[in-house]
């Protein structure tokens, strides 16, 4: 087990460092530059400005400057809000993405096992249906639609929350359960065809003829097993939630990270965009190690492999 | 996990029902507080009123800081700000100013002229390499210290004879020299503050962030939080503060505008910074109050590559400025968000205003179009109309002009649209045929926009070259009295009119939201606030 998530981790590593390099360059290769604005500048103030951020040396250079303060952890200044370095930013948008996605989260979990499970034991009855129907229907609604719909149904007619911001607890609500739903639907999808599977094996035949309640059967026995793919869906997922939020961060303006790294990307914020590269690269890395691991320790197959 | 869980839905459930009661919102708060909740579009990339160059953070730095003069809410008029009189010299060219005995930094400490002799040193650092520094290139030296051929600050024509005079000397008679006065660039600077955050010749120190920040401007900043919201307080100390109506200003980044029209209609905005285009026509037809439409300092125009085929023929360049039924265009696709532009400056800007340059006149248009060499259109290549968005009021503004110019002219134009900063890669490179182009002037005055028909202007992005049109923007220059100037200004929109580099189309009109209980509101051309001049009452 041991040597399985050391193997694993460092070839995540060399993954980080691809990607690195490989974002680096390419950012610098794409037109237009942090300081191409609407109103062109004199080149003599350009060749300052390009000098105060020390994009007047070669491109290697920079390369490996740039290498050579991250190995110190320091991710540099951002070329757009000059009074803030890069760490300062994601240190202050992370925990904001964190508590969205934890509780985005937690939303499509609860609902998604629930009614996943709901369907499976009822199956084929009214109540599979509407459970059905509900992922179905969450799977093939974006977010950009559903946002809104529930911004202008319970903000601006009944008036029982702020159409956007992240102030108050109660502005958690909304973007929360918005970005909850789009993920509790293909959850309550997998969750039923586990269920529905493990269900008609010999181990369950035998926990029920032992005369276990339907409760213990689900619960103890089935559950275990019938969440297998709800697990290995979990980790892009995760993912998807921490990296994908920019729709929801926008209709919703939460400060988060999302945002801060489609921005860049427009703003031509170089150290912006690595610093979120980085960091989405490290967390996709760290989930995916996290989720073979699961998946390791709940089926011993995938151990032997 | 389930227990997490379970907690979780819990405490979101019962946010769920407190959120259920009918709640005070914050405008309706702000009226009993004094406190204003205003949409700024986007996070300030900083405070420093020297390197910004975004209007939405000059309007949290107009709360901030006092410049020698300020603008009033119309826009127009030149008030006292630090200096309570001035006096200009009968050539124009030296300002006097007096600063007021009570001037005060957020600290207690005095204004003094030395501390905005400090800020125009500033402004002009080339360390510092500030993008709008050419706004102060009427003034004698600026532009040789500001570009590094200069390394004596003693050359500029800015002088402290004493504690409380400052004299400006400036190369040629700019009449638009006070209302630049007004602009953030000429903040003073509290100097002990900057020193102690290596500030003076340095972007992005921390002398900005609240807690460190000293001002002298009717607010103070009390606190930042990037993307949420940035809070600024009356200044006890400020020399007018028993006029300011307001107790505190909340700006709020936000950057998508439907969610901003969002927050204003649930009661979180009592100013939005902009509305939805496609929900102008629905505010406009019930005639809602709180919509606000006003002519700003902003064209629209065609700009054409003017040293490559097939545009490099003024008589095709022509032919297509005539072919746009600007008319057809404000009443069917603009509705509302423009005015048609026969000039290439807005008339009135600056006190002139003239009759039209130019015209729609289809015959016309193919006449060039033949004598050109290409009859009906035969022979023209197909060009691409490049586009420096993909939005829709973009591409539909482009799709309009482009079926102008195929009917009337018989020419294949297909629509380019690129990412906004590759767009301006591709107008910097001139690596495009015509495209779709705009300014936002920096000040009231035609010399700011007529610069850019000048040879080797950096915004000359038409690469237009015409000795008769730079001899007459020198003239707009250095005009010895108003009527030189005024005829040197028709010259200049006359050859831009001839020659056609560039092609207006329309005169933006910005339309955005202001709750009915804001008193005092003014909308004027230059988007100009002055926060001293507003107050709120509860509307009946």
């Amino acid at each position: 087990m041991l040597r399985f998530i050391t193997s694993r981790f460092l070839q995540s590593l060399l993954a980080l460092f691809l990607v690195i390099t490989a974002t680096f360059f390419m950012v610098r290769f794409v037109p237009g530059g942090p300081f191409t604005a609407e109103k062109a500048v004199t080149p003599e103030i350009l060749k300052n400005l390009e000098a105060h951020y020390g994009l007047n040396k070669p491109l290697w250079r920079q390369y490996l400057d740039y290498l050579g303060s991250l190995a110190r952890g320091d991710l540099g200044p951002s070329f757009k809000y000059p009074n803030r370095t890069v760490n300062e930013i994601l240190g202050d948008k992370l925990p904001v993405s964190a508590e969205l996605g934890a509780e985005s989260l937690a939303v499509a979990l609860v609902l998604g096992i629930g009614l996943g499970t709901l369907a499976a034991i009822r199956r084929n009855t009214w109540i599979d249906y509407v459970a059905s129907g509900f992922g179905m229907t969450g799977i093939s609604i974006p977010t950009f639609v559903v946002g809104p719909l529930l911004v202008l149904a319970l903000a601006i007619k009944a008036g029982w929350f702020n159409a956007s911001g992240w102030y108050t607890p109660a502005d958690r609500v909304l973007p929360c359960l918005v970005l909850g739903l789009a993920y509790a639907a293909p959850i309550s999808r997998l969750t039923r065809g586990g269920l529905l599977e493990i269900l008609h094996q010999d181990f369950i035949r035998t926990a029920r003829a032992k005369g276990a309640s339907e409760f213990r059967v689900v619960t103890r026995h089935a559950l275990r097993g019938g969440l297998l793919p709800v697990v290995s869906f979990l980790g892009p997922a995760t993912a998807g939630i921490l990296t994908g939020s920019f729709v929801i961060e926008t209709i919703f303006q939460v400060p988060g990270v999302g945002r801060e790294f489609v921005n860049s990307a427009f703003n031509r914020d170089y150290t912006l965009v690595l610093g979120t590269v980085i960091l989405y690269a490290a967390l996709i890395m760290a989930l995916n190690l996290a989720v073979d691991v699961a998946q390791a320790w709940m089926n011993p197959k995938v151990r032997l492999e | 996990m389930r227990a997490q869980a379970a907690l979780t839905l819990l405490a979101l459930g019962t946010l769920a029902i407190t959120g259920c009661t009918r709640r005070e919102t914050a405008v309706e708060a702000g009226y009993r507080t004094a406190t204003l909740h205003v949409g700024n579009s986007a996070e300030p990339p900083d405070l420093d009123p020297h390197t910004n160059n975004a209007a939405n953070t000059g309007w949290i730095c107009d709360a901030l800081f006092e410049r020698l003069v300020r603008l009033a809410n119309d826009g127009i008029t030149i008030q006292p700000g630090v200096a309570e009189r001035w006096e200009i010299s009968p050539d124009g060219l030296t300002y006097t100013f007096h600063l007021r005995a009570g001037a005060q930094w957020s600290n207690g400490d005095a204004v003094t002229a030395d501390d905005f002799l400090a800020a125009f040193r500033r402004f002009l650092e080339p360390k510092l390499a500030c993008e709008a520094v050419n706004i102060a290139y009427p003034i004698v030296g600026a532009r040789d210290y500001a570009e590094g051929r200069s390394k004596h600050f003693s050359a500029v024509g800015v002088r402290a004879p004493d504690n409380r005079t400052i004299v400006i000397r400036l190369l040629f008679r700019a009449p638009y020299f006070l209302t630049i006065l007004t602009e953030s660039h000429f903040s003073p600077v509290h100097q002990p503050t900057l020193d102690r955050f290596n500030g003076r010749d340095q972007r992005g120190g921390k002398w900005t962030q609240p807690g460190n920040l000293v001002s002298n401007g009717p607010f103070v900043l009390q606190s930042w939080q990037p993307n949420t919201v940035l809070v600024v307080r009356k200044n006890p100390r400020y020399w007018n503060a028993s006029h300011v109506g307001l107790q505190e200003i909340r700006f709020y980044p936000i950057d998508d505008v439907g969610a901003e029209e969002h927050a204003f209609r649930t009661g979180q905005l009592h100013v939005t910074y902009t509305l939805p285009f496609n929900k102008l026509a629905a505010y406009a037809q019930r005639h809602a109050p709180e919509l606000v439409t006003a002519p700003v300092l902003r064209t629209e125009f065609v700009t054409f590559s003017t040293q490559r085929p097939p545009f490099n023929d003024a008589r095709v360049r022509r032919a297509f400025s005539l072919a746009i039924d600007r008319e057809r265009l404000a009443a069917t696709v603009l509705k509302g968000r423009g005015d048609p532009a026969y000039s290439y400056v807005r008339p009135g800007v600056g006190g002139y205003t003239f009759p039209p340059f130019s015209r729609y006149d289809p015959a016309e248009a193919k006449n060039l179009l033949r004598e050109a060499g290409f009859p009906d259109g035969s022979g023209f290549p197909s060009i691409e109309y490049t586009l420096g968005s993909r939005s829709e009021d973009v591409l539909i503004l482009g799709q309009a002009l482009q079926q102008m110019w195929q009917q009337t002219l018989g020419v294949k134009v297909t629509l380019a649209p690129t990412e906004f900063k590759v767009w301006l890669d591709l107008l910097r490179a001139k690596s495009f045929a015509i495209t779709a182009d705009t300014w936002n002037m920096g000040f009231n005055d035609p010399a700011d926009m007529l610069a850019m028909g000048v040879t080797g202007d950096p915004n000359n992005d038409a690469g237009w070259s015409d000795p008769r049109y730079d001899v007459a923007f020198a003239a707009v220059q250095h005009a010895p009295d108003e009527p030189a100037r005024r005829a040197a200004i028709a010259t200049c929109e006359q050859l831009i009119a001839d020659e056609a580099p560039y092609a207006p189309v329309f005169f933006t009109i910005r339309a955005h939201l202001v709750a009915p209980g804001v008193v005092g509101w003014q909308e004027n051309a230059l988007q100009n606030i002055d926060w001293t001049a507003l107050s709120l009452a509860a509307p009946k």
